[in-house]
This record gives structure tokens, C-alpha cells and sequence, in this order.
């Protein structure tokens, strides 16, 4: 007990020096795993809200090696593992955000049709917006391009620390960005005729890129050309590698599926996250994904008005990303006359796998992502279900609900101590680990230290 | 509702239900007054009354607009329709003591300012309803075409609720997230209204006002109104607008009931502005610029610094007491003569004087300055000199404010200041000065002024409970504290006998996470169920 009590102390030291310094954006999560990550942490006594599973009032969890290996009521504690006593705290998963542009330096770029980008590369790891989701309790971000765009880029799920985006990256990106919704200066015309060309385009490189290879390999066996162009095309393809294929196709390729007549060379694949900005959008954005065989790839990003297909959602039955704005207003052009509708009830009542994101981040209760979900109990949605939307549904959605989104066992030691019950706004989140190493801890964070202290002594007098 | 078995039903099975078989038995409108007796009993599992402790399954009978009685046991009056609640918890009305109010009065001049540039934060919350809709002109200089330094000087439309138009590329430039296309035509990007409106009341013909009165440009039937009753919020005051150094009347305004009898108080405090605002939001105060003709116009009135400022409000005292002792007034920053009248009764302490300063520096100069001038009489007769509006910075002059004797009416609380907030005058504000003004001993209240919904005056409160007040100081300060500072005490803003019945319920504890409003009373009508 002396022993696991010393160790403690100096783990606090070093995760309370780590976060001074990651706040400055200094951290480096693997050098921090080298020196001071414990292999074994327990987290004891605190209330536990699991997400699957019935709560635990009193209960310990452990986590080794960065995945949590036991959750239950008195367990046994390794000798060696450090000890956080979170009696009188609740545990809760950490909170994943399916989507988000913050972190990147701009959202979207200039050119319409950019496949080949990869977040990646603009990433900055010292971006306030990290801080801030560390300080609101969120664990894994899938940073994605905005939706201004006609096809964006593949996105990067990562933590949200780190010193650069190989240390913060969890997975790679799981899929590109599309927008039916038109982008900025284009109308929908254009937007899907663009879609549609860069498609079109794609089985034509594809196409080309057989008969070359088919050329090529007669080439290299000394033979002569002996069948015609289409024939050449035909048994070409089994010949392309995933190398073949050119940056500018190649998550396009990754992203189609093989539909009527078109080949698959062996490369890996990539889901879709769908702008639906307005109702409209959605059966173009079906048709789209039928057509091309990412449908049961597809996630679709809702605007506010998208709800009003909630019928052609249901019969699509893909995921559905909820826009930050929780209220749609609809007004009628003559009267003005307002009608708002709560779209979590609709989309709760539908039967769907749905997610919240962040509110608006000037707004200070709405960008916690707790407090979009206690909206959501206040307007009717069940707790378990508002509780999964901030958790498990989107670790659904990314492809990673068998690492995230709940206290289970098997699953990363991502979880945050919140003092106490998730959905109370009072409740502050105190302390946050990521695969079982203290990342934030509330009385550590210089930004909130300095949003909550007095005026120092002096300030107000005048000469 | 008068059978037993029906009433343990409805009890049971929630509140909504409890209110379907009220409404069902004593029809829909205004309660209490339908009734023979006109008086009704409400009961609910928990009355926070803003006067006391909570009282633990309580009741409210009301009669005639107002409330009789308050208890846990009391005895029903023969007769009296019963509104059963179940496990809602009431609360007073809430009240916003400086509430900015979007009127809603479609404003051509404002939408000719607008695309001039440098009237935006007027415009409440305009959002197009058409591609071609007048807004495009607006972006032609505030959003895609602005200088960086400008650009800066504009709210960001796209968190006002804006939908930007087409031409705007990628990223919103004022606040860096990406910017949703343009709003569907009809369809509702923020509250789209395609007509710009007026949300500000400030009179540009002259910088000294008070002879104006918001009440004379209120339109009663604003969904603004509405919006602040589906709250809770009962009460307000009326907020002219800070773009002038002495501004205009406030009026205190009943949120909902028959219009007639919504307002309280036509011509209440006269409300000044200590720092940047009629510098920057007056139709722009600004130097002669060569893009702007070059020349000397109305548009270039004084002030155009805080040293302007300060001078204006004291050289408008100094010229009413002048006429009140028979000397002549002149000069061009005169104060009209009505408004003199109006100057030597904020002097006397007749009509109340309110100055809004968030940056601790303008607080400063606004106490130096009533204490100068013996705002309020030489011993103020409302106990206080002027009330202090915003206070952003209050944080850091608690001694001054507390020596003074300056109540504050504070908020909203934000931490990323943006809209008007975000020209550098809020850039530096604390989470915890409700907290500190409490511990200071300072009286103030809470505002959410023009913010709305989740940062609405009911949400103000539950980010004043999240960083240190109790449920009970913060009940006080959007409830009996306002309810004071407007000279209503006891008749508004506590649950007592004689007080007017302005009553909320909440699905849940007032200003929890969880909870919103459900029921809404204003003098004795139910007004939202």
C-alpha cells in the first residue's frame, strides 16, 4: 500500500507536468509512454456509467496495457498497478466526436474535387480546439474536411493529443468527404454533374490504366499486340496492382465498389461521410452510393432540414450524423412565422443509429458535448439513448465500437472522471485518460485556472 | 379533475397528462379567471419562491392576476379550479433587467446601413430566403470582400444564425468553421427572415436622449416576446440600445398576456454607456474618412474616443444644471432641450440612471463620474448612484463597486466573446464573477440580454450554478434581485401573497440540464402549457 501510494504521487507529478506541457503544446504522448505510462492503472470506488451494461455505484476498473481488462465491484488490484482513487466521482467513456473540421488550418479548399487530400497533412496538433476537447471530456475526434466541398478528402480519427498527427492518430481515416448539398458558387446542377464526371472520369482512367498494363506485359513478354483495344481492356484489368493506380484516383477507387461492369483492383477500401445538407439531398445521395457501391459505406452528415426525409433515411437505414444544431426553425416565407422542431426526438423515434456533435463552440453550455445529450433528455429522447449518441453510436459509425465508446472490458482505457453525473451541468470534467494515461486533469488546466480566478490584487485602483 | 380517482391518475402518470385532464375539464384559456370564483389553486411537488426556503409539495392559489396565498397545506378555497401539476417545480417568472429585444419592425434604414457596412451588429439575425435575397450586398463588404482589419469588426454571421451566401468560399472568416450553403429558399438557416430588422433603438440625431422612449418604438407582438415567455422569462426590461452615450428610457414589459396590460412602466431608468459602443455602434461615429466622401457629416459626430465619451455625459449634466439655475446652453454637444428635464430628474434621483462598461476601466470612469456629479441627490435616494450594465470586467473592481454601493446587473457569462462581445471589450472575462460579486457582497442580477435559448436568461443561471452560485442565489438573481433593481419589489419576481402571478413550472429543477419550462403563468393567465 506505501508503495502503490509513492508511485501514485509521482504519476500525478509526471501527468501534471505532462499536461502543463501539452497545454503549452509540448506533449509527447509516446516519449510520456516510454518514461512514465504505468502499465497498470486501476481506477477505484467512483460511480460507473458504462453505456452497455447497468451502472456500477461503486465500482473499480483496470486498465493494463491501455485496454481495460476488468470492470466490476471490488476487484482485485494488481500490486503494481497505480491506483486513482475516484470515490465519490462518476466514470464515464471517454466522448467521440464523428466528425468535425477543428484541428485543421481551413476546413475545405478551393478546388472543388480533391479525393487525393488527406487530413493529414493539416493537422495541427497545437490547435486550441484540441485543448478544448480534452477539457470537454472528448477522447477521439474523426477530424474530416468541412462540407464545402464536391468530393473532400479522407479524414484521420485521432486523440486529441499529441505532439504531431502520427503520436494523435488512433486509425486512419475510414472515409471521404462528399457533399450533395451544393458547394459554395455552385448550384446543384453543377454539383452533381461534377460528382457524376468525376465518377465517369474514374472508370475511364481505370479502363485506360488495364489496357496499358495489358500493353505493358505484352510488352515485357516480347509480344505483339494481338487483341483489340476493348478485348486489351478486359484482360488488363486482373494485371493493375493497387500501386498502379495514380494519387489522384486512388481513394476514389478505394471509395467505389465493384457495381455492374466496372472492376476492383485489390486496394483497400473507404467509407463515404455524405453531406445532406437539406432534404433533397438525400435520395440523390442513396442513388449516388447505389450507384457507385459505397452504400453500405455510407454515413450521412444531416444538415438541419435533412430530417424531413426521415422516411427515405429509415428505408436507406445508414447512419446518420446529427448537424450541431440541435433546433431546426422552418419559416414560413410570408408570415415569418417560426416552427421549430427538436431533431434528436425525430431521429431517436426513428429506429436509426444516430450521433451527436459539439454545439457551436462560442456557445459555453452547447459545445459540451454532455449537455447536447441532456438536451436531448429534455426533450423527451431516453437517457441510454442520449448517453449512446455521445458514445458508443459514433465509435459505431467510425468502425471502432470494438475499441470505444463504453467500460468495457477489451476496450481502451479511454475515460474520463467527471464529478458527477454526465448529464448534470455542474458537473465539470476532472480528470481524462487516453489507453490508461492521465491526459488533462482539471486543476492542472492554466486556461480554465485563468477563466475562474480573481482579479489580481491591485487591478482596479486608479491613480 | 374534481374526482379523486381521476386526479391520482393524472399524478401518476406525469405532468403532461395532468394538464391534458385540466384543460380537458376547465377548458384552455386563462385559468382562474373562468372560474366563478376566479380563483385558482396550482399545486406542484416543490414551490421555490425566491422569498424563502422551497416549500415541498406547495401550492399557489391565485386570484384576480394575483397571488392569495402560498403553503404546503392550505385549505382550498370553495370552488377553486385546481391546476395539479404533479412533479413540476415552479418558480417566479423570471426577469431579464436588460434584455435586448428584437422588435421585428422591418427597417429599411437599417438595411441601408447594412450594405454601407458598419451597422451590423443592428441587425439582429437576418439570414437570406433566396439566393438573390438582399444579403448578397451585405457580403459584398462583410463577409468574402472585407479586408482582414474589417472583417474583424463584423459579428460572424454565420453564428448569428446567417447562412452565407454562395459566393463565399470554404471557411466562415470570422469565426474559422466551415460554412453551411446557402439556406433553402423558405428554409431556416438561424431565423431567416430575408428582411433585415431592427433590433437596436438608437436614435442618431442626437447623443444625449433621454427624452426618448423605447416603449414608443416596442412592438408587443415581436416573437421575441414569445420566445423569452417559452423560457420562463415573464418580465424585462427593455433595453434601448448603448450606441449613444445617454441613451434612451427603458420599459419594463410583461413577456406575454393581453397587450393592454403589458407594460408595466413606459418611461423607466434612462440608460447611459461608458466605453467603445457609441464610439463604434452609433451609425458610425467615426473620423472623416476618404472612402467616406472625406467630409465632416452628421455621420462624424462626436465622440469618437472614451475622452469624448466621458465628456459628453458630463457636459450634459453640467448644461442641465445650468438651465435649471437660468444660464443659457449652448454649444453643438448640448443636450436638447427636453432632455434636460429628463437629466435634472436623474440628478435628483427621480428617474434612475443605469451605465453600461465592461471593461474595468469604463466602470471606473462611470463611478468617478456619478460620484462627480451627485447622480441620484447628494445621498442617492435609491440607495445607489446608477446600476452598473454588463460589467464584464466587474470582477476586477469588486471594492469600488462594493464602496460605491453600485448594484450590477451581469452577463451574459461567455468565455469566446463574439457579436459585438467579440470587438475587444469582453476579451478578457471571468466564468466566476457571479461568484465574486456574491462573495463581494455586491447585490447584482443575472442578464442574458440579447443571447437566447441555451444561453437565454434561464441558461445564464445554470453557468452561474456551474461556477459556484447554488440553485437558490441563482433563483434570486434572475428572479427577486431584478425584480428590486427595477423598484418591484414584491409585486413581480417572488412567489408571495400580493404578488402578481407570474409563475413557471419546470419539467425537472429550475435551470438543470435537463429541465426546461413547461407551463408558464403570467398575471393569472396561463399563457404557455
Amino acid at each position: 500500500m506505501n508503495r502503490g501510494k509513492s508511485t501514485r504521487a509521482s504519476w500525478r507529478c509526471v501527468a501534471g507536468a505532462a499536461i502543463g506541457a501539452m497545454l503549452g503544446g509540448m506533449l509527447a504522448l509516446p516519449a510520456m509512454a516510454r518514461d512514465g505510462e504505468p502499465e497498470r492503472v486501476a481506477l477505484t470506488g467512483g460511480r460507473i456509467v458504462p453505456v452497455v451494461g447497468a451502472e456500477i455505484a461503486r465500482g473499480d476498473i483496470l486498465i493494463e496495457h491501455g485496454k481495460i481488462t476488468a470492470v466490476g465491484e471490488k476487484l482485485e488490484i494488481p500490486y503494481d498497478a497505480r491506483v486513482l482513487d475516484v470515490s465519490g466521482k462518476t466514470v464515464f467513456p471517454g466522448l467521440v466526436v464523428a466528425q468535425t473540421p477543428r484541428g485543421l488550418d481551413v476546413p475545405n479548399e478551393m478546388r472543388p474535387v480533391t479525393p487525393f487530400l488527406d487530413v493529414y497533412d493539416a493537422i495541427d496538433p497545437s490547435q486550441m480546439a484540441f485543448e478544448e476537447m480534452l477539457r470537454s471530456g472528448v477522447t477521439t475526434a474523426h477530424v474530416i474536411v468541412g462540407a464545402n466541398c464536391v468530393i473532400g478528402g479522407v479524414g484521420r480519427i485521432v486523440r486529441p493529443v499529441g505532439l504531431s498527427v502520427d503520436e494523435m492518430t488512433v486509425a486512419a481515416g475510414p472515409a471521404l468527404r462528399i457533399s450533395i448539398t451544393p458547394k459554395g458558387g455552385y448550384d446543384r446542377l453543377l454539383q452533381m454533374a461534377t460528382l457524376r464526371e468525376t465518377f465517369a472520369e474514374l472508370n475511364d482512367y481505370l479502363e485506360r490504366l488495364a489496357e496499358k498494363r495489358y500493353e505493358e506485359d505484352l510488352e515485357q513478354k516480347k509480344k505483339k499486340l494481338d487483341v483489340g483495344p476493348a478485348e486489351a481492356r478486359q484482360r488488363g484489368r486482373e494485371l493493375v496492382r493497387a500501386d498502379d493506380i495514380d494519387d489522384q484516383h486512388r481513394n476514389l477507387v478505394r471509395l467505389r465498389g465493384e457495381v455492374g461492369a466496372a472492376y476492383r483492383p485489390p486496394i483497400g477500401r473507404l467509407g463515404a461521410f455524405v453531406y445532406c445538407g437539406q432534404a433533397m439531398d438525400v435520395g440523390p445521395a442513396v442513388k449516388l452510393a447505389k450507384e457507385y457501391g459505397f452504400f453500405d459505406r455510407m454515413v450521412i452528415s444531416a444538415g438541419g432540414e435533412t430530417f424531413k426525409a426521415l422516411a427515405e433515411l429509415k428505408s436507406a437505414a445508414r447512419p446518420v450524423v446529427l448537424p450541431p444544431e440541435l433546433i431546426y426553425r422552418d419559416v414560413d416565407p410570408i408570415t415569418g412565422k417560426v416552427t421549430e422542431t427538436f431533431l434528436p426526438s425525430r431521429y431517436a423515434e426513428s429506429g436509426l443509429l444516430w450521433a451527436l456533435l459539439p454545439g457551436e463552440d462560442a456557445s459555453l453550455p452547447e459545445r459540451f458535448m454532455t449537455y447536447q445529450a441532456a438536451r436531448c433528455v429534455r426533450n423527451g429522447v431516453a437517457r441510454d439513448e442520449a448517453l449512446r449518441a455521445i458514445t458508443l453510436n459514433p465509435a459505431k459509425i467510425l468502425g471502432l465500437d470494438a475499441r470505444l465508446g463504453s467500460i468495457e472490458a477489451g476496450k481502451d482505457g479511454n475515460l474520463i472522471v467527471l464529478s458527477g453525473d454526465p448529464l448534470d451541468f455542474n458537473t465539470q470534467v476532472e480528470q481524462v485518460l487516453i489507453e490508461g494515461m492521465l491526459v488533462y486533469e482539471r486543476w492542472n488546466d492554466p486556461r480554465m485556472k485563468r477563466l475562474t480566478e480573481s482579479a489580481p490584487a491591485g487591478q482596479g485602483e486608479r491613480p | 379533475m374534481r374526482n379523486p380517482t381521476q386526479r391520482g391518475q393524472a399524478a401518476g402518470s406525469g405532468v403532461l397528462i395532468a394538464l391534458l385532464v385540466a384543460s380537458s375539464v376547465l377548458g384552455a384559456s386563462a385559468w382562474g379567471q373562468d372560474d366563478p370564483s376566479g380563483t385558482t389553486v396550482i399545486k406542484v411537488r416543490r414551490v421555490y419562491t425566491a422569498a424563502g426556503e422551497p416549500i415541498e409539495h406547495g401550492m399557489v392559489v391565485v386570484r384576480d392576476g394575483r397571488i392569495v396565498a402560498v403553503g404546503a397545506d392550505l385549505k382550498i378555497p370553495e370552488g377553486a379550479a385546481t391546476i395539479d401539476l404533479g412533479e413540476a417545480c415552479l418558480t417566479p417568472g423570471l426577469i431579464d433587467a436588460h434584455a435586448a429585444i428584437d422588435s421585428e419592425i422591418p427597417d429599411a434604414a437599417v438595411a441601408a446601413g447594412r450594405r454601407r457596412g458598419g451597422m451590423w451588429e443592428q441587425i439582429s439575425t437576418v439570414a437570406q430566403s433566396s439566393p438573390q435575397a438582399p444579403l448578397a450586398a451585405a457580403d459584398a463588404d462583410g463577409c468574402c470582400g472585407g479586408s482582414a482589419a474589417e472583417v474583424h469588426e463584423v459579428p460572424c454571421p454565420h453564428q448569428a444564425g446567417m447562412a452565407l451566401p454562395p459566393t463565399c468560399e470554404g471557411i466562415c472568416p470570422h469565426c474559422g468553421q466551415p460554412v453551411a450553403p446557402a439556406a433553402p429558399p423558405g428554409g431556416a438557416a438561424g431565423f431567416a427572415e430575408g428582411v433585415p430588422r431592427q433590433r437596436s433603438f438608437a436614435e442618431q440625431a442626437s447623443e444625449v436622449t433621454p427624452h426618448l422612449r423605447v416603449a414608443d418604438t416596442l412592438n408587443l407582438f415581436s416573437t421575441d416576446f414569445t420566445r423569452l415567455m417559452r423560457e420562463g422569462v415573464t418580465t424585462v426590461w427593455v433595453s434601448p440600445d448603448s450606441a449613444s452615450v445617454i441613451g434612451m428610457r427603458g420599459a419594463v414589459v410583461k413577456t406575454a398576456g393581453a397587450a393592454g396590460k403589458r407594460v408595466v412602466r413606459a418611461a423607466d431608468a434612462v440608460k447611459a454607456s461608458m466605453g467603445g459602443d457609441s464610439i463604434r455602434r452609433g451609425a458610425g461615429n467615426q473620423m472623416p474618412r476618404p472612402s467616406r466622401g472625406g467630409g465632416v457629416t452628421f455621420m462624424t459626430r462626436r465622440p469618437t474616443t472614451r475622452m469624448g465619451v466621458a465628456w459628453v455625459f458630463r457636459k450634459a449634466f453640467y448644461d442641465a444644471r445650468r438651465a435649471a439655475a437660468g444660464g443659457g446652453v449652448s454649444g453643438a454637444d448640448s443636450p436638447p432641450a427636453p432632455a434636460i428635464d429628463v437629466l435634472l430628474a436623474v440628478l435628483s434621483g427621480d428617474v434612475p440612471l443605469r451605465i453600461q462598461a465592461r471593461m474595468q476601466h469604463d466602470i471606473m470612469v462611470a463611478i468617478e463620474l456619478a460620484n462627480e456629479l451627485r447622480i441620484g441627490g447628494e445621498s442617492p435616494k435609491h440607495g445607489y448612484r446608477f446600476i452598473l450594465e454588463e460589467g464584464t470586467e466587474a470582477y476586477q473592481c469588486l471594492a469600488e463597486l462594493k464602496s460605491a454601493g453600485i448594484p450590477v446587473i451581469f452577463g451574459p457569462i461567455f468565455d469566446t466573446p463574439r457579436g459585438y462581445r467579440g470587438f475587444g471589450e469582453a476579451n478578457d472575462p471571468r466564468l466566476t464573477t457571479a461568484t465574486q460579486l456574491r462573495d463581494a457582497g455586491i447585490r447584482f442580477a443575472l442578464t442574458a440580454n440579447d443571447l437566447r435559448e441555451e444561453e437565454g436568461l434561464a441558461r445564464q443561471a445554470m453557468m452561474a450554478m456551474r461556477f459556484g452560485l447554488t440553485r437558490g442565489e441563482a433563483l434570486r438573481a434572475v428572479t427577486a434581485v431584478p425584480a428590486e433593481l427595477l423598484g418591484l419589489k414584491g409585486s413581480v419576481g417572488t412567489i408571495e401573497e400580493g404578488a402578481a402571478a407570474d409563475l413557471v413550472a419546470w419539467n425537472g429543477e429550475p435551470f438543470a440540464a435537463e429541465s426546461r419550462p413547461l407551463w408558464v403563468m403570467v398575471d393569472g393567465a396561463v399563457v404557455m402549457k
